[in-house]
């Protein structure tokens, strides 16, 4: 079998230190030219050549860009965000995108406040980022959002999008500024966002219920544990629950909302990413254990399960999901949506991919720390909780972003399976009767591109970031 | 020996979820049980796997069900009909900038909503690829499939599919530039031809040009996003698909093109059921054939309220008013369809007659009558009477 | 239901078991766990109650699967459905419509097969060398080469050969203004034609003399390395190998009367004769994903190249190697070992991004998959298929990968 992946871009290039160079000189610009472009005369060939291909190519990127009609994407900027979402409800996905990443830049503020404080006190030298490191961390999103801003033919979207970066930096700072308590449990300040804009989004009840169940049996349990309490019984009891009093009073609210049936286009395609992130990971982290284990019936089926999906292509996959998973249903009962359907395929994906990546990771945690373990009398599970699984999912941190990465531009192939993601939009667009038969694929061919690519540069660049830092706290 | 209170709980865990497990497949069995009561179908669930000689019985329990159930009844209880249609197709079904499904297609979607639930908004689209059509129908996702989809004996035989009065008489044809020297399909000697992926279209197109001996080399794409690009920039010369189609995009492609004389397929679309339910496939096929009625009798959708009061029986009838008979009592005939009285007004009322929808959907593209004009204007559209 | 049985009669019998063979044979248990925290009980244990779980919940989707199956009148494992006229043709083959499905799927697994074997190499190739290019100390050079993986790495690949495919078809003439260079090459937007060999008398014996001549080839290679090593002579084992080769060659061709000629292509009437041909699509699609899996590697290669010790190139340095030879005899072999696990990922992800190939009109397997759908074929066996194709594509391959990475492992260390 084939090496796991383990490093940021999921090309499985092991850990490499950077050459530690100098630090560099200043040239003058004339020298730098020549020490940099010219140093010999076929790096003078080189850049000269590379020059022209270069300066061809924007000429043409440049003349393409000025001369081509964008009405297409300006007529169908709403389909392309939303697709058919209903018009008089398009609040919610805005609430909900902006709940979001109120959550994410509070939280975010949160951590890299409480990062800052440990490096303080371990005597590595900290400084707060600024607003401008913010921008250097965000920039692919910010300007992706003023991108597509820009095709709106109404007010509203560019204040939401002004909305959106205020609360952005701002939030960030607020975060910063919490006070102690709430800034320690900012994961949870995070969760709090993201359930309440799925919850616009999608209404109370279901999935939202479940998810916010165990989101609160795990706030209780940290905090019981925080709290010194160790009496058995409470310890078990409490989370339980508090996490089934959420279900329940969630459940009964009963807020109603639209189910992701009803929902189109970026939509669907940053969905389909964050549930095949969401649901694949527990399954993968449990499908790497069954793979490590020494009982040969489990290790077995999770080798035959991992190794089969990897095997073959996704769209084989979702071709499996249209035709053959509603044959699995019992015969009568519904067969659930073909999203939902695909879903299910595209969790099994991610589960075997973020399998092998575990897998990578557990083998790069030293025996030693187990037998330490074993030695100190922990149970199996307390060693794989506490000891095995933190260093373990820390080492490929990078490495799941980069699954994340793949998994997100997968998600264009659901258009192969006719639902109506970002790319199919691309063709619905060019069938409408003012578009039809002009020829204006490389205009939303363009813009979907775009789409893809800055979220894909912005998470790689997340992750080339987290792999930096791991490397320098750890080694 | 520290090992032991993981595993312990594990197995625990296991064990509760064996239970459960077993719980839950026992609960399908005795409830499948129950649903087919009156037949004498015991216990016998897990045995069909092994035993061929029970599939028949099996197959006719699950079509009974499926009968006691009744899409009608489905239909009434979820208040939204749930149709199969597309979201591509020029004329037929698109999405227009408002996010909404558009189209011929469509709007029959919205006339059978209008018949059944009195409402032509209560409808669901959902879109689908050609090759998802028939099992989609036939995992029961969808109520009705409208979506461009071929009359053909195998289809109505093999594909548990029960086919209904066509909406649209359309055939296969072939699209040329106009300057490629090519007069007649016999031209087309040695060309690529593209074609969409899946189709009946490409099966037509291999069989008949294989019948003429014509060679030529096919082209598939999945959509006519790549299509159309590759037949402006001549990777092919021909461009084969439902004459239709065909001229929906001459109308508006920016090179001149000239549509082939050669038909070489029937291609009769209308709307399709599972099959099984012949209540709900008489209730399809009626509302489709009322607006093509309603055309005849000179009913659209702004002058209908005038026909309330019509001084002709058979348009009161039509429209389920009260019709005198000779004895002067007045009375709702009910044709006993499973539908309201009234579903023909409500389907012109609120969608129009077979002519309101063409114009609005088809003439933009440029597209004639042609066959699908009335009987009595030259066309093919004839409908058994409504009484 | 009945499995439930089974399942707590065989844990019961398991535990009933120990303790009979405790109590009948009078060991001493004072110091064993008790059954339940006997870690090997518990090992059986759940292993028994795992498969008893997969077992329950297979044949519960199998009973539904048979169920629906019998419903729509399916039999999933009637594969003589392979055996009925496929109604499809195939670019640039001899199928016809009447040829049975079997043939129309081993066309597919034959289209899909070529894309890998040409792909793979150049793939591997620009890879390599744009890898190299971001370590150049060109800026210029450096700044591009990363501008291209970051690009490149960050758009979907369907996106990526859908766009690559617009620029063959757009930036190639249409095939009446078809580009000629000379009488060797034609490029249009339907095909790409160049020259090649077509056999004439004598060619079968000719193609054997030719084989032997590649295995003579192979004996002076390593009769020269072997000279070298033992006494330093300058090996020239490219010059001496291509000589035999050659000289071989020639001599064959005057003796046996000309077996071969070249031909070249040429359009007449749109029917492309003499000269080899490959379909735009074709070339469209391997170069996109050419494009695509090469900014994978690059980013491996760089990865690989930046972990060998510096000290080695400064040993080379201090060699007074050349910078080519730095990286040609002291940088790349080193690197290669550690590059190689992960390039057998991307050779395995090529392989599974060929099936995006449907987009354009190219007709791999999938693409041949999905119409036998259209058709209403029965949709398991032909998934069934297709994905046992892939997965022998992604084993054959990664068993070779190994198989290599195994020796470079022992040749290393």
């Amino acid at each position: 079998m084939t090496d796991p992946l383990i490093t940021a871009t999921g090309d499985g290039v092991p850990l490499v230190v950077e050459p530690n160079t100098p630090p560099s000189k200043k040239l003058p610009p004339g020298e730098w030219v020549k020490a940099n472009l010219f140093s010999n005369w076929y790096n003078s060939l080189v850049t000269l050549v590379m020059a022209v291909i270069l300066i061809y190519l924007a000429r043409f990127l440049i003349g393409w860009a000025i001369g081509v009609e964008w009405q297409i994407t300006r007529t169908n900027l709403r389909n392309f965000m939303v697709g058919g979402f209903p018009a008089d409800e398009l609040w919610r996905p805005w609430a909900a995108s902006l709940l979001i990443i109120a959550g994410a830049s509070l939280g975010f503020g949160a951590m890299s406040r409480a990062e800052h404080e440990t490096d303080v006190r371990n005597g590595i030298p900290s400084t707060k980022p600024t607003q401008l490191d913010l921008f250097r961390r965000f920039w692919p999103i910010v300007l992706l959002s003023i991108f597509f801003v820009s095709f709106a033919r109404t007010t509203p979207p560019f204040i939401g999008v002004a909305v959106g970066i205020v609360g952005l930096f701002a939030l960030r700072e607020v975060g910063w500024r919490l006070p102690a308590v709430i800034r320690d449990r900012g994961v949870f300040v995070f969760a709090a966002f993201l359930l309440a804009g799925f919850g616009c989004l999608a209404g109370t009840g279901g999935l939202l219920a479940i998810v916010a169940g165990i989101i609160v049996a795990v706030l209780v349990s940290t905090e019981l544990g925080r709290a010194g309490i160790t009496t058995r019984a409470v310890v078990i009891a409490g989370p339980i629950a508090a996490g089934l009093v959420t279900y329940f009073v969630l459940s009964a609210i009963g807020l109603e909302g639209f189910g992701w049936d009803d929902w189109g286009g970026f939509h669907i395609t940053i969905f389909a990413t964050a549930v095949g992130i969401a649901t694949g990971l527990p399954f993968g982290i449990l499908l790497a254990i069954g793979r490590r284990s020494n009982l040969p019936v489990i290790k077995t089926a999770c080798v035959i399960f991992i190794e089969f999906v990897r095997g073959v292509p996704l769209i084989t996959l979702l071709l499996f999901s249209s035709f053959m998973l509603p044959l699995f249903f019992p015969a009568g009962s519904d067969t659930r949506s073909g999203l939902t359907r695909a879903m299910i395929l595209i969790t099994a994906f991610s589960a075997a991919y973020f399998a092998e990546i575990v897998r990578g990771g557990l083998q790069s945690v030293p025996k030693g720390q187990t037998e330490a373990a074993q030695a100190s009398g922990m149970s199996p599970g307390a060693i794989q909780r506490l000891i095995v699984m933190p260093q373990a999912l820390r080492n490929v941190i990078p490495a799941m972003v980069g699954q994340a990465i793949a998994l997100f531009k997968d998600t264009s192939l659901l258009a192969i399976i006719g639902i109506a993601d970002f790319f199919q939009y691309g063709e619905i667009s060019n069938t409408q009767q003012d578009f039809l038969g002009k020829g204006l694929q490389p205009v939303t061919y363009t813009f979907i591109a775009l789409g893809y690519w800055a979220v894909a540069y912005w998470m790689s660049r997340e992750s080339r970031r987290l792999e930096m830092k791991l490397r320098v706290g750890v080694r | 020996m520290s090992s032991t209170p993981m595993l312990r709980r594990i197995l625990a865990m296991l064990f509760a979820f064996a239970l459960v497990g077993s719980a839950c497949s026992s609960g399908d069995d005795t409830s499948e049980a129950t649903d087919s009561d009156g037949n004498t179908v015991t216990t016998a669930d897990d045995g069909n796997g092994d035993d061929g000689d029970t599939d028949n019985g099996d197959g006719e329990e699950t079509i009974e069900l499926v009968q006691g159930d009744g899409v009608l009844a489905a239909v009434q209880a979820r208040g939204t009909l749930k149709c199969g249609g597309n979201d591509t197709l020029p004329g037929f079904g698109i999405i227009d900038a408002d996010g909404e499904f558009s189209g011929f297609d469509i709007d029959f979607c919205r006339v059978l909503a209008a018949a059944v639930l009195g409402d032509s908004e209560a409808f669901e689209i959902l879109p689908l690829t050609a090759a998802q059509r028939f099992p989609t129908l036939q995992s029961g996702e969808i109520d009705v499939l409208i979506r461009n989809t071929t009359w053909t004996a195998s289809r109505d035989g093999s594909e548990q599919a029960t086919f209904l009065h066509p909406t649209f008489y359309d055939g296969q044809g072939f699209m040329v530039r106009s300057d490629s020297g090519i007069a007649s399909l016999d031209d087309a000697q040695n060309t690529t031809i593209c074609v969409l992926q899946g189709t009946t279209t490409l099966l037509n197109m291999n069989a008949v040009l294989g019948d003429r001996g014509i060679s030529f080399t096919p082209l598939e794409f999945d959509s006519n996003d790549t299509l159309q690009p590759a037949f402006v920039a001549e990777q092919c010369e021909v461009w084969t698909s439902d004459a239709s189609q065909l001229a929906a995009f001459a109308a508006t492609l920016d090179i001149d093109v000239t549509v082939l004389p050669d038909i070489i397929s029937k291609e009769p679309l209308g709307p399709v059921v599972a099959d099984g339910d012949s209540q709900w496939a008489q209730i399809v096929d009626w509302a489709t054939m009322a607006t093509i009625q309603a055309e005849e009798f000179g009913i659209n959708s702004g002058n209908v309220d005038s026909f309330l009061t019509s001084e002709d029986s058979g348009i009161l009838r039509f429209l389920g008013q009260p019709v005198e008979d000779g004895d002067g009592n007045s009375a709702v005939a009910d044709v006993g369809l499973g539908l309201p009285a009234d579903f023909a007004y409500n389907i012109i009322s609120q969608v129009g007659n077979y002519a309101e929808i063409f114009e609005a959907n088809l003439t933009p593209l440029g597209l004639e009558r042609g066959p699908n004009a009335l009987w009595t204007e030259g066309g093919i559209m004839y409908v058994p009477p409504f009484r | 239901m009945r499995l439930a049985i089974y399942f707590v009669v065989a844990a019961v019998a398991l535990f009933g078991w120990r303790f009979l063979r405790d109590v009948t044979t009078k060991r001493d248990t004072s110091n064993r766990p008790p059954p339940w925290r006997d870690v090997r009980v518990l090992a059986v244990g759940i292993q028994v109650v795992a498969v008893g779980i997969l077992f329950l919940l297979g044949s519960w989707l199998w009973d539904n699967f048979n169920t629906r199956t019998d419903d729509i009148g399916l039999d999933p494992f009637d594969f003589a459905f392979l055996d009925q006229p496929s109604g499809i043709s195939i670019a640039d083959s001899d199928l016809n419509p009447n040829s049975p499905i079997s043939s129309a799927l081993r066309n597919g697994v034959k289209n899909t097969f070529l894309t890998i074997v040409v792909g793979i190499p150049l793939s591997v190739l620009f890879g390599t060398l744009i890898g190299i290019s971001r370590l150049s100390e060109n800026w210029l050079l450096s700044k591009i080469a990363t501008g291209y993986v970051e690009f490149f790495r960050n758009i979907p690949p369907l996106l990526i050969i859908v766009f690559t495919w617009s620029v063959f078809l757009t930036g190639f003439p249409p095939e009446r203004e078809s580009w000629e260079i000379g009488d060797l090459f034609i490029f249009n937007n339907k095909r790409f034609a160049g020259p090649s060999i077509a056999s004439q008398e004598n060619f079968v014996a000719y193609r054997w003399l030719m084989l032997a001549a590649l295995a003579l080839a192979a004996v002076v290679w390593v009769v020269r390395t072997r000279l070298f090593d033992r006494t330093g002579t300058p090996h020239r084992r490219v010059l001496w190998s291509l000589g035999t080769f050659v000289g071989i060659g020639v001599i064959g061709y005057v003796a046996l009367g000309q077996p071969f000629r070249f031909s070249t292509p040429d359009i007449v009437e749109r029917v492309y004769e003499g000269g080899v041909k490959m379909q735009m699509p074709y070339a469209a699609g391997v170069f996109a994903l050419t494009l695509y899996t090469a900014s994978h590697i690059a980013e491996i290669v760089r990865g690989s190249i930046l972990s060998v010790d510096r000290g080695q190139v400064e040993a080379g340095n201090a060699l007074a190697l050349s910078g080519f030879q730095r990286y040609r005899f002291v940088v790349l072999p080193q690197a290669f070992r550690v590059a190689f696990p992960p390039l057998i990922n991307q050779f395995l992800n090529f392989t599974k991004n060929t099936s995006l190939f449907v987009a354009i009109g190219f007709a791999e397997i999938t693409s041949i998959s999905i119409n036998l759908f259209g058709q209403s074929r029965p949709a398991p066996q032909i998934l069934f298929i297709v994905m046992g194709i892939y997965l022998t594509f992604s084993l054959v391959l990664s068993t070779i990968g190994n198989l290599i990475n195994g020796r470079l492992a022992i040749a290393g260390r």
